[in-house]
C-alpha cells in the first residue's frame, strides 16, 4: 500500500513534469507511447471570438503543447466564403488533421470529401456536415431535439393548461444543429397536435435577430408557451424579449449550448429557462483526445465516422439549479 | 515624411501694401544734375547737394541752384550740422569741414586709413561719425557688395582736434547714418537690407530693396533703396561654385547685380519676365535696376513708399531727405533731383 | 555667283546618337498616363512581399491556384462597379445581386434540376433582371444612382431572404451532382480554375471596352462629364443604364460561379458587405471614388491587393476582427500615401522635367569691329510697316510681286499688299502658331506652325496640313512621333521640304525652358510631298531653328541656337550628319535666308553675354534657379537686343546690323531681302522693319532666287 502510494506519487510527479517542461515550451518533449510530436492540425471554427469556439480552442492547445503537434487556428469571422477558402488553403498544407464546425450541412461537404480523399483526417465538430468524414465530436442533436420537445409537451401540451404554441428560433435552417432539433422536435410534435409551432425563423446567430423575432411573435401570440432556441447565445436575445415584455414567468425559454457560466448566468436572471448543455469544455477535451487518436492513426474499422456523443447537462431554472453544472473560461 | 514642404525662412518685405508699387518717382518735379549723390539740409534752411566735384545749394524749389563749392575730387557725402557746420566727404575717403558760407575750417582731418566716405553725421559740433562701407570709390559697390561676405564697413567718429575713434565695426556695406530718437544713431546697410545700431545689432531687415542713405524726418525716417531686391540674386547668393566662377572669371561689370540704370545692353543678361512684348518694357517686369523710397516710422516699418518702375527711369535713389516739408530724393540714374512733395503716409 | 562650298572641309559637327540621363527617364515616366497607379501597385507589391517573408509556401502553384478560384467572384463583382463608377454612378446592389443570383443558380440546379447551361443562363438573366432595375430607375429616369441602388440593395436582400428561408433546407439537402456543375465550380483548364478564366476573359473585355469600344468611350465621357457628354450627342440615360445592365450581368456570372463553388449559400452572410468590398478596392486600385476612368487593370490591382492582404493574414491565424482593424488601418494609409502622390506628382514632374546639362557655345567669333558697342545701331534707320497690326511676325516672305506674307500669335497668316505695305489682311487661319514660311514652286505657301506640325497654304487661302509626325526615335520613353515644335523650313530643289522640330520636349510658350535644359532636343525632319513620307534626317541637334537652302541648291544651313552656330548638311548626302558653317556667334541664330549678294542674313533672337554663358555651363545652378526663383525672374539671354549678321556665302561675317538699346525692332527672328530692302520680323514685335540696303540688287528676289520666277 505504501508502495503503491509512493509509486502514484511519483508517477503524478513525472506528469508534472513533464506538464510544466512542456509549459515552458521545451520542444520535443512528448507523452511516453506515443509519436505525434511536430504534426499539423489546424482547426477552422465558424468564428472566434465566441466562448465555444474559445472553449475548444482552449482544451485543444493545451493538448497540442502536452504532445508536442502544432495547431493552427484560421478565422473566417462568420463569413462562409471565406471560411470555404480557408478550407482550401488548409487542404492545400496537408495537414495530418483538419478540425472543422460545419455552418451548414452543405457548405464544406465537397471539401471534407476532398479532404479525406487527399488522405487528410478530418474531425467535425459539434456540428456535421452532409459528408461523413473520419471523426465527429459533438452533441447528439437528435437526441437533444426529442428531449427538449417531450419537456415542452409536458409543461404545454394537453393537460398543462397552456396554449401549447412554440416559437422555435434556429441558428441557419441549414445548420447541422437545426436541422437535427427540428427533425427531432417536429416528430415528438407530430404526436401532439396541441403542440403548434408558431414561428420558426433563422436568427443567423444574433441575439439582436432572435429579439427582433421573438418581440414579433409575442406580439401576434401573447399567449406563448415556450420558445426553442438552437443556440443559447442568440437565444439570450428571445430571453431578453420575453423579459422585456413582462413574461418571464410566462414563456419558457428552451436552448442549447455549451454551457459556460454566462449560461448560467442568463438562468439566474430569468432570461433563459433550461438549457440542455452539451458542456463545451467537455467537448474541447473530447476533441483533443479525438485529435489525439486520429494522429495515431485511429479509424473505425468499416471507415465510417468515429463518434464521440457529447454527454449532456440540463441547467434548469428553479429549486433544482446548480451553477456548478457551467465551466468558467 | 513623403513631399514634406520645405522649412522656408522668414519671408521678407514683398512690394504690396504700403510698399505697393506707384509711379511718384517718375511723376515727381526734378532738376538735371551732372551725377548726383549726396544732400543735405543745412541750418539755414537750404539744401546742399553735390555734383560731381561741386556743391550747389539750392535756397528754394523751383529756384536756380548757385554754386556752394568745388573740390579736387567728387563728393561722395554731405552732412550739415546743427551749429552752422558742413561735413564734405570726398572719394578716396577724404573729409572736409566747412562752414556754410563754403569757407574750409581747419583741424578737421580724416584718418588715414579711412577707404571711402559714404555718410557722415554731426555727433556733436566736435565730432563728426564718417560711414566707411570699405569699398574703394572706384569699385561698384552695388556689383560687388552682394557677392562678398566679408563685413568692410564702420562707422568713424572724428575729433575737431583730429583724434578718431571707431564707433562702430564689422557692419556689411554699409550706406547710411541718421540720428535715432534715443540720441545715438542707426545705419543702413546696403546689402543685408537692413537698419542696424552702432553695436551692429539689426534693428530690422527684410526690406524689399538694397539700401542707400537713411535721413531723419519728423514722423521717423525716410530711406532710398539703391535697387529693389531681386529673387534671382537673394538665389545667387547661395550658389557658392557659381558666385566664386563669375567672380574669378569675369570682370565686375558684367556681374549679375543690382544696377543703377534700366538701359539695356547687349552684353548683360535679363530676367525672362523683362522680354519686350510689342516693343514696351512692362512696368511689372523684373528688373536689375529700380527707384524706390522708403518712408518709416520711428519703429523702422514702412508707411509710404514712392517708386520708379521697371519702365521707369528714376531708379537709383542714392540720397533723400526731407526739406521744407517736401522729400527729396536723388536718383543716380536720370541725374536727378526729385521734389516728391509732401510725404509721409497717403491719407 | 554663289562661292564653292567645300563641304568636306569643313569640321564636323558631333551629333549624339541619343540622349541618356536618368533624370529625363524619371520624369518622361512620370508623364505617363499608368504612373497613376503606381502606388496601388506598390502596395500591390509590398503585399507580395510582406506575404512572402511571413509565409510558408503561401505562393505554392497550390494556394495559387485557391485563390485564383475563390478570388474569381470578387473580382468580377469589381469590374462590374468599375464600370458603373466609370459612368458616373454607383451600385450598392452588387452585394444582394450576388446573393440573388448564386440562389438563383442553386434553386435552378437544385430545386428545379435544370441543365446547367440553363441555369446559367437564368442566372445571367436574375442579375440583369437587377441591373435593369437599377438602369431604369438610376439611368432612365435619372434618380440618384445612391438612393436608387440602396433600394434594390434593400429589396434584393429581402427578396433573397425569403427565397432562402423557404428554400434552403431543401437546397442543402439535394443530393443532385453534375459533372459540368463541378467542373464549372472545382475544376481547373490549363491549371488555372474555370471561375478564374472567367474573370480573366471578363477583364480582358472591360479592357477592350473602355480601351477600343465606341461604348466604353460614352461610358467614361458620360462618367467624366454628364453634361459635356450631352452636349456631345452622346445618349446619357440609355449609356448609364446600358453600364447598370453590364454591371447587373456580370454580378449574375460571378453569383453563378459562387453557387457552382460553394454548392450552398448562406442568409446570414453571402454578399452581404459585398459592395463595400467592391467598393474599396476600386478606391485603392483608383486612388479614389473616380468617374469616367475605365482601368481594369488598377482596379483589379486594388482588388487584389485588399484580397490578398485579407486573406494572409486570416490564414496567418489572426482573428476576424482583428484582421478587420489592421485592414482597415493599411487601407488608410495606402489611400494617404496614394492621395499625396497624385497630388504632388505634376510637382514632382515640373521638379524633375527640366534636365539641365553643361553648354558651352565656345567664345564669340570672327566679330571684330562688328560688335553693338563698336558700331552704330542700323536698324534704328529702318522704317517701320504695319506698326500695331501684326502680332508677332516670327518670319516674313515676299511674294515676286513684292507683298509681304507672316504669321500671328493668332494662328492666322497675314498678307501685308505692296506697295505701300497698309492693308494688312488674313490669307488664311490655321490655328497654332505659325512659325518659318517658305514658298515652294507652285507659289503656295509652306509653313511649320508650333503645336501642329507642317502646313500648306495656297494663294486662296486653302489649309492643308502636310504631316503631323515623324518615325518615333529609338530609346525614348515619351511618345516622340508627333511634331512639337516645327520651326522653319526651307524647299531643295527636288520639292523636298526640309523643317525643323526645335524641340522635343517644350511647347513654344516654353521654348525658354529649352535653353535652361541645353540639351539637344530638336530635329531635322524631311518631307516629300511626292511620297507623304515624313522623315527624320537628324535627331538630337541642339534647338535648330533656321533652314535655308545654299544658293547652289546642294547644301542645307540649319541653325542650332543654343549652340549660337550654323550647321551645313550635304543634301547628297544626309546620312554623313551634319558639319560646322559658322560658330561662335554673339547671339542666339533663328532664321537664315539668302542675300542677294551669294550670302546669307542671320537674324539674332537675342544675345549672349558673358555671365549667361557662364551660367549655362552650370547646370545644377540652372535647375536650382527653375526650382526656386519664380519663373519671370530666371536668369536668361538678353532678347530685348538683337540684330541681323550678314555673311559671306561661305561664312565669314561681314556685317552686323544691330539695333539700338530701346529700338523698335528688337529681339529679330527672321528677316528677308526683297528688290534691295531687308523686312524684318520679330517674334515678340507687333510691327515689320524694312531697311533699304546698300549696294544691293534691287532687281533680287526670293522668289527668283529659289524657283527662277521674276514675277
Amino acid at each position: 500500500m505504501v508502495y503503491k502510494f509512493g509509486n502514484r506519487v511519483r508517477n503524478a510527479a513525472i506528469a508534472l513534469l513533464v506538464g510544466a517542461s512542456v509549459a515552458l515550451g521545451s520542444a520535443g518533449t512528448t507523452s511516453a507511447g506515443t509519436d505525434i510530436a511536430g504534426k499539423k492540425v489546424i482547426f477552422i471554427p465558424i468564428a472566434m471570438g465566441i466562448s465555444l469556439t474559445e472553449g475548444w480552442a482552449r482544451r485543444m492547445k493545451e493538448d497540442a503543447a502536452l504532445h508536442g503537434y502544432t495547431l493552427e487556428i484560421r478565422d473566417p469571422a462568420f463569413s462562409s466564403s471565406a471560411m470555404a477558402e480557408l478550407l482550401a488553403k488548409a487542404i492545400s498544407e496537408k495537414p495530418d488533421v483538419l478540425v472543422v464546425h460545419n455552418p451548414t450541412v452543405q457548405l464544406l461537404a465537397r471539401q471534407i470529401k476532398q479532404a479525406e480523399a487527399a488522405g487528410i483526417k478530418v474531425l467535425q465538430l459539434n456540428l456535421q456536415s452532409n459528408q461523413p468524414s473520419s471523426a465527429f465530436v459533438g452533441a447528439n442533436w437528435t437526441r437533444i431535439g426529442h428531449d427538449v420537445a417531450e419537456d415542452i409537451v409536458k409543461e404545454c401540451g394537453a393537460g398543462s393548461g397552456k396554449s401549447g404554441k412554440v416559437a422555435i428560433i434556429p441558428g441557419q435552417l441549414t445548420a447541422a444543429d437545426s436541422v437535427m432539433l427540428n427533425d427531432a422536435a417536429f416528430k415528438v410534435f407530430k404526436d401532439h397536435p396541441e403542440i403548434q409551432v408558431v414561428s420558426n425563423q433563422a436568427s443567423d446567430w444574433e441575439p439582436e435577430k432572435a429579439r427582433q423575432i421573438t418581440a414579433t411573435v409575442l406580439q401576434q401570440h401573447p399567449d406563448l408557451c415556450a420558445i426553442f432556441g438552437h443556440w443559447d447565445v442568440h437565444t439570450m436575445g428571445a430571453g431578453h424579449a420575453v423579459k422585456d415584455a413582462g413574461l418571464e414567468d410566462k414563456v419558457l425559454v428552451y436552448a442549447t449550448g455549451g454551457g459556460d457560466n454566462v449560461t448560467c448566468k442568463a438562468v439566474e436572471d430569468k432570461i433563459l429557462d433550461r438549457v440542455w448543455s452539451y458542456d463545451a469544455d467537455g467537448q474541447g477535451r473530447d476533441a483533443a483526445t479525438m485529435i489525439d487518436l486520429l494522429l495515431q492513426g485511429a479509424s473505425a474499422k468499416d471507415g465510417s465516422m468515429l463518434s464521440v456523443d457529447s454527454p449532456l447537462k440540463i441547467i434548469k431554472a428553479g429549486p433544482t439549479y446548480d451553477p456548478s453544472l457551467c465551466w468558467k473560461m | 515624411m513623403l513631399f514634406a514642404p520645405k522649412a522656408k525662412e522668414a519671408p521678407g518685405m514683398t512690394l504690396e501694401g504700403i510698399l505697393g508699387p506707384n509711379d511718384r518717382l517718375d511723376q515727381a518735379p526734378g532738376i538735371r544734375v551732372d551725377s548726383p549723390e549726396a544732400m543735405a539740409v543745412c541750418a539755414d534752411g537750404h539744401l546742399l547737394f553735390s555734383s560731381g566735384k561741386r556743391v550747389h545749394r539750392l535756397r528754394e524749389w523751383g529756384v536756380e541752384p548757385d554754386l556752394w563749392a568745388e573740390f579736387d575730387r567728387p563728393v561722395s557725402a554731405l552732412s550739415c550740422g546743427s551749429d552752422g557746420l558742413v561735413a564734405v566727404g570726398l572719394q578716396g575717403g577724404a573729409l572736409k569741414v566747412l562752414d556754410l558760407a563754403g569757407r574750409p575750417l581747419e583741424g578737421w582731418s580724416a584718418p588715414s586709413d579711412l577707404v571711402s566716405v559714404t555718410d557722415c553725421l554731426f555727433l556733436s559740433k566736435d565730432e563728426i561719425a564718417v560711414v566707411d562701407n570699405g569699398y574703394r570709390d572706384d569699385q561698384n559697390v552695388p556689383s560687388v557688395a552682394p557677392w562678398d561676405e566679408v563685413a568692410r564697413g564702420k562707422v568713424v567718429a572724428i575729433h575737431r582736434s583730429g583724434k578718431s575713434r571707431v564707433v562702430a565695426g564689422g557692419l556689411h556695406c554699409p550706406m547710411g547714418i541718421a540720428p535715432d530718437f534715443a540720441g545715438g544713431f542707426l545705419v543702413s546697410q546696403l546689402e543685408r537690407a537692413s537698419i542696424v545700431d552702432a553695436s551692429g545689432r539689426t534693428l530690422q531687415s527684410g526690406y524689399p530693396g538694397y539700401l542707400g542713405r537713411v535721413r531723419r524726418t519728423d514722423i521717423g525716417y525716410v530711406m532710398a533703396c539703391l535697387s529693389r531686391r531681386d529673387p534671382l540674386i537673394e538665389f545667387l547668393k547661395k550658389e557658392q561654385a557659381f558666385v566664386a566662377d563669375m567672380k574669378a572669371d569675369l570682370d565686375p561689370r558684367y556681374w549679375i547685380s543690382p544696377r543703377a540704370t534700366p538701359e539695356f545692353s547687349h552684353d548683360f543678361p535679363i530676367e525672362l519676365g523683362a522680354a519686350r512684348l510689342f516693343g514696351d518694357i512692362k512696368p511689372w517686369a523684373p528688373s536689375f535696376s529700380y527707384g524706390l523710397v522708403i518712408e518709416l516710422d520711428e519703429k523702422l516699418m514702412p508707411v509710404a513708399s514712392a517708386h520708379s518702375r521697371a519702365n521707369g527711369s528714376r531708379h537709383a535713389i542714392c540720397d533723400v531727405c526731407s526739406w521744407n516739408g517736401d522729400l527729396i530724393a536723388i536718383s543716380r540714374a536720370s541725374g536727378e533731383i526729385l521734389n516728391l512733395g509732401r510725404g509721409s503716409p497717403t491719407p | 555667283m554663289s562661292a564653292q562650298i567645300d563641304f568636306a572641309s569643313l569640321p564636323k559637327q558631333h551629333v549624339p546618337l541619343w540622349v541618356v540621363s536618368p533624370r529625363r527617364i524619371l520624369a518622361d515616366i512620370l508623364a505617363k498616363g499608368w504612373i497613376e497607379s503606381t502606388i496601388p501597385f506598390l502596395a500591390l507589391l509590398c503585399v507580395l512581399v510582406g506575404i512572402a517573408l511571413t509565409t510558408n509556401d503561401y505562393f505554392s502553384p497550390a494556394n495559387l491556384q485557391n485563390l485564383a478560384q475563390y478570388s474569381a467572384d470578387g473580382g468580377l463583382v469589381v469590374l462590374a462597379l468599375l464600370i458603373v463608377v466609370a459612368a458616373g454612378g454607383i451600385d450598392l446592389s452588387v452585394g444582394s445581386n450576388f446573393a440573388m443570383s448564386a440562389f438563383v443558380a442553386l434553386y435552378c440546379f437544385h430545386i428545379l434540376g435544370l441543365p446547367v447551361p440553363a441555369v446559367l443562363a437564368l442566372t445571367l438573366a436574375a442579375g440583369a433582371a437587377v441591373g435593369i432595375a437599377n438602369g431604369i430607375v438610376a439611368g432612365l429616369l435619372g434618380c440618384g444612382a445612391l438612393l436608387t441602388t440602396l433600394g434594390t440593395m434593400i429589396t434584393v436582400r429581402a427578396l433573397f431572404a425569403l427565397a432562402a428561408q423557404a428554400e434552403l433546407v431543401e437546397i442543402s439537402t439535394s443530393s443532385r451532382t453534375d459533372d459540368l456543375w463541378d467542373w464549372i465550380g472545382f475544376e481547373k483548364f490549363l491549371s488555372v480554375p474555370i471561375g478564374a478564366w472567367c474573370l480573366i476573359t471578363v477583364s480582358v473585355l472591360v479592357f477592350v471596352l473602355f480601351r477600343q469600344l465606341r461604348f466604353g468611350w460614352h461610358i467614361l465621357a458620360v462618367g467624366g462629364n454628364r453634361k459635356a457628354a450631352r452636349h456631345g450627342g452622346i445618349p446619357v440615360r440609355t449609356t448609364v443604364f446600358l453600364a447598370y445592365l453590364l454591371a447587373g450581368l456580370i454580378v449574375g456570372l460571378a453569383g453563378f460561379l459562387f453557387a457552382a463553388r460553394q454548392n450552398s449559400i448562406s442568409v446570414a452572410d453571402t454578399g452581404i458587405g459585398m459592395e463595400f468590398f467592391a467598393l474599396t478596392a476600386l478606391v485603392v486600385g483608383l486612388g479614389g471614388f473616380v468617374p469616367g476612368k475605365g482601368s481594369p487593370v488598377t482596379a483589379l490591382i486594388g482588388f487584389a491587393t485588399i484580397y490578398l492582404l485579407n486573406n494572409a493574414m486570416i490564414n496567418a491565424g489572426y482573428r476576424g476582427d482583428f484582421v478587420q482593424i489592421w485592414m482597415g488601418g493599411i487601407i488608410i494609409l495606402i489611400l494617404t500615401i496614394d492621395v499625396r502622390f497624385r497630388k504632388n506628382r505634376h510637382r514632382l514632374l515640373a521638379s524633375t522635367y527640366l534636365d539641365p546639362v553643361a553648354l558651352d557655345a565656345g567664345s564669340v567669333q570672327g566679330m571684330n569691329g562688328l560688335m553693338p558697342n563698336e558700331m552704330e545701331p542700323k536698324l534704328s534707320a529702318a522704317e517701320i510697316l504695319a506698326s500695331g497690326r501684326v502680332d508677332g511676325p516670327e518670319d516674313v516672305i515676299l511674294d515676286a510681286e513684292g507683298n509681304l506674307y507672316c504669321g500671328n500669335r493668332n494662328g492666322c497668316i497675314l498678307k501685308i499688299a505692296a506697295p505701300a505695305y497698309t492693308d494688312v489682311s488674313v490669307l488664311a487661319k490655321i490655328g497654332g502658331r505659325p512659325l518659318g514660311l517658305a514658298f515652294d514652286r507652285e507659289g503656295r505657301i509652306v509653313t511649320c506652325v508650333a503645336g501642329m506640325g507642317l502646313i500648306r497654304v495656297t494663294m486662296e487661302g486653302a489649309v492643308e496640313l502636310l504631316t503631323d509626325e515623324t518615325s518615333r526615335s529609338l530609346f525614348s520613353v515619351q511618345d516622340d512621333t508627333a511634331i512639337r515644335m516645327a520651326d522653319d523650313l526651307d524647299i531643295g530643289p527636288d520639292g523636298t521640304i526640309y523643317f525643323t522640330d526645335a524641340t522635343k520636349r517644350y511647347d513654344i510658350d516654353n521654348w525658354g525652358l529649352d535653353l535652361l535644359e541645353g540639351r539637344p532636343n530638336g530635329r531635322l525632319l524631311s518631307f516629300d510631298p511626292k511620297t507623304r513620307k515624313t522623315r527624320t534626317v537628324c535627331d538630337n541637334l541642339l534647338f535648330p531653328n533656321g533652314v535655308c537652302l545654299t544658293h547652289d541648291g546642294k547644301h542645307l544651313l540649319v541653325a542650332s541656337t543654343w549652340a549660337c552656330s550654323i550647321l551645313i548638311f550635304d543634301l547628297a548626302r544626309l546620312s554623313d550628319g551634319p558639319r560646322v558653317f559658322l560658330n561662335g556667334l554673339p547671339g542666339y541664330p533663328d532664321n537664315i535666308n539668302r542675300a542677294s549678294d551669294g550670302g546669307y542674313w542671320v537674324a539674332l533672337a537675342g544675345m549672349r553675354n558673358p555671365v549667361f554663358d557662364k551660367v549655362l555651363k552650370h547646370p545644377e545652378l540652372r535647375r536650382r534657379m527653375t526650382r526656386r526663383v519664380p519663373p519671370t525672374n530666371w536668369l536668361f539671354g538678353n532678347l530685348n537686343i538683337g540684330g541681323v549678321l550678314k555673311t559671306d556665302g561661305l561664312g565669314k561675317v561681314v556685317d552686323a546690323l544691330w539695333d539700338a538699346p530701346d529700338g523698335p525692332l528688337y529681339m529679330i527672328t527672321s528677316m528677308r531681302e526683297h528688290e534691295g530692302s531687308l523686312f524684318l520680323g520679330g517674334v515678340t514685335n507687333d510691327k515689320i522693319g524694312r531697311l533699304a540696303l546698300e549696294g544691293a540688287d534691287a532687281r533680287w528676289t526670293g522668289p527668283a532666287s529659289y524657283w527662277g520666277r521674276t514675277g
